[in-house]
């Protein structure tokens, strides 16, 4: 204590002893004001060195030695709390605890070590205060624990947490491991999808190449046989007798029959890969050229209303139209009958509808006619290579519609659908260029 | 100059020889008888026009009727063949296929033939292959026999 400081303490100390003497202060007041007063005060008090005879130098440095170890650790371990929580885990849980126990500490540790300057400096004052204040800490670090137990116990121990993180890390990779095979079975697809790609390329080059192939070498023949029966029906033809003359005219219709089928095939072949052009049509205008091709014999007609302007690839819907009413003719009965066309907006597109008066199609036969080949008259009752209607159901669902017979007793309505056309699919070069053959002809 | 169209020859290259009786007979038939040189390929075809084995090459003017799908030289060969000549590079060439495939009609046009013409649409007696010949010889001028202005 510096002479200045007790100069000070003293002055106010006189004070006190006057105001106390004034009546001013009450007593408890007053003892409290002179403990603090008095709180660096060591007068009155023995050294602990000299509180007995039995104390040794041995004795006191035992002493002194232990508390100061003591108090050092004790300052220790709230740095090292405060280190971690400052500085590391701001996330652990129970922050106010670990506080009120660095601060439980502390007290401790300031307790030793005046308990260790007492030997030589008997402050007994404020050592008792530093008691007093570890015992609130204490306490108030007793107060907090008790509620938080229940929590604590309620934390997983650390083993648990482990066990947890192990079972954790080996889900993840197992996890892991398995989307690696994903990733490569995936990648083992799209290899596979490659070579399909490519297979189907060549196969549909092979297909072209054989619907090249099937247009000449098996035509030609035909031509030939066509040809070579007309010169000898001109040549010789009034002399032979009738029956030779139909058997020669027979073979001229097998072969027409024969190149009908032909072409007929190679269309089939070709759905689908012929260059998609998107455009918007008046169905019914389409409808009118399509009757120019036709050409229904007398007796038949061909009626629609209110026809609807879509956008679509046109040459494929003319050809289902086109077919369908051939078909419906083809097919009749009677000398004459009326074939009507009706269409009907659906949520993707259109539903058409070409209804004729025809014989209708018996229930048992409506799925078969879809079907290549298939005619329900034999060959020579009707002309035609039973492909028309297999032609006209892949055209149709090539291009993302169904078709479908309702036919109850007389009349057939073969109705299909069409889906509208938004986006451009890829077009195909080929025969983008149609029209520049005027420039460079001779 | 000073040709007349009966002296136009008729040079028929197809491998298909009742293909080529019949067009013949066609010609006949209608009264046409300018002559005619048949070529069962491209090769044989090339061979007659440029003259080979002492031969006298084809005399102008004449008018070449092509087969596509032959053997050796096809249809295409034959025409890219005749184009980078410099003597045939004029030559007034028609198609006449069985072939209506487009691909082959756009490489002919390419090849500047005077016109593709698909046997099927002519009948089978090729009658009006032939009633669009006759008076395409009448009227049409070909060019002289020998050129003048190189």
């Amino acid at each position: 204590m510096t002479p200045d400081c007790s100069l000070v303490f003293r002055g106010i100390e006189s004070g006190m002893r006057a105001a106390m003497q004034a009546e001013q202060l009450s007593k408890v007041q007053a003892v409290l004001i002179e403990f603090f007063l008095k709180l660096f005060d060591t007068e009155g008090f023995p050294k602990r060195r000299n509180c007995g005879p039995a104390w040794t130098d041995e004795h006191a440095q035992l002493h002194i030695l232990s508390d100061f170890a003591i108090a050092f650790a004790y300052f220790a371990i709230p740095c090292v709390i405060a280190y971690f929580i400052l500085r590391r885990r701001k996330d652990l849980p129970f922050m106010p605890i670990l506080g009120l126990f660095a601060a439980f500490i502390l007290t401790c540790g300031i307790g030793h070590a005046i308990e260790a300057t007492i030997f030589w400096h008997p402050w007994y004052r404020l050592s008792g205060i530093i008691k007093l204040a570890t015992a609130i800490v204490s306490w108030a670090t007793v107060f907090v624990l008790i509620p938080a137990v229940p929590k604590v116990l309620s934390y997983p121990g650390m083993a648990e947490t482990n066990q947890k993180l192990e079972l954790e890390i080996r889900e993840r990779k197992k996890t892991e491991s398995e989307l690696i095979t994903l990733v490569e079975k995936h990648r083992a697809t799209q290899q596979e999808m490659e070579i399909y790609a490519e297979e189907l390329e060549r196969s549909n080059r092979d297909l072209d190449e054989f619907a090249y192939s099937a247009s000449h070498d098996l035509r030609s023949p035909l031509r030939a046989i066509d040809g070579l029966t007309r010169i000898v029906i001109e040549d010789v033809g009034e002399q032979l007798p009738d029956e030779t003359r139909e058997d020669l005219h027979m073979i001229q219709h097998r072969v027409e029959r024969l190149d009908r089928l032909l072409n007929d095939l190679l269309e089939y072949s070709r759905v689908g890969r012929s260059p998609d052009e998107i455009q918007v049509i008046d169905v019914g205008q389409m409808l009118g050229d399509a009757i120019e091709i036709v050409i229904p014999p007398p007796g038949f007609s061909v009626e629609w209303q209110d026809m609807p302007t879509i956008k679509t690839n046109r040459a494929p819907l003319e050809l289902v139209f086109r077919n369908l009413i051939q078909n419906a003719i083809k097919h009749h009965d009677a000398p004459g009958g009326i074939i009507e066309i009706k269409a009907e907006p659906t949520k993707t597109g259109t539903k058409f509808s070409v209804i004729d008066d025809g014989p209708g199609i018996p229930a048992e036969y409506q799925k078969l006619v879809f079907g290549m080949f298939k005619t329900l008259k034999p060959r020579d009752e009707v002309e035609g290579s039973g492909m028309g209607l297999a032609l006209i159901k892949k055209i149709v669902e090539t291009q993302g519609g169904k078709i479908r017979i309702v036919s109850e007793g007389r009349g057939a309505c073969f109705e299909f659908t069409w889906p509208n056309r938004r986006k451009r699919k890829r077009k195909k070069t080929d025969g983008k260029d149609a029209g520049r053959s005027h420039d460079s002809a001779g | 100059m000073g040709k007349t169209p009966g002296e136009v020859t008729i040079l028929l290259v197809d491998d298909d020889s009742i293909s080529v009786r019949l067009v013949t007979r066609a010609l006949r038939k209608s009264k046409v008888d300018n002559e005619i040189v048949v070529a069962d390929d491209g090769v044989m075809a090339l061979d007659i026009l440029r003259g080979i084995n002492g031969q006298e090459p084809l005399k102008q003017p004449y008018l070449i009727l092509l087969d596509i799908v032959m053997p050796r030289m096809d249809g295409h060969q034959f025409l890219e063949e005749i184009r980078n000549d410099p003597k045939l590079r004029g030559s007034i060439v028609f198609v006449l296929t069985t072939s209506n495939n487009e691909h082959d009609m756009f490489r002919a046009y390419d090849s500047c033939v005077a016109g593709y013409i698909v046997k099927s649409e002519v009948g089978t007696d090729f009658m009006k292959l032939v009633q669009m010949l006759e008076p395409y010889t009448f009227t049409i001028k070909f060019p002289p026999a020998t050129r003048t202005d190189e």
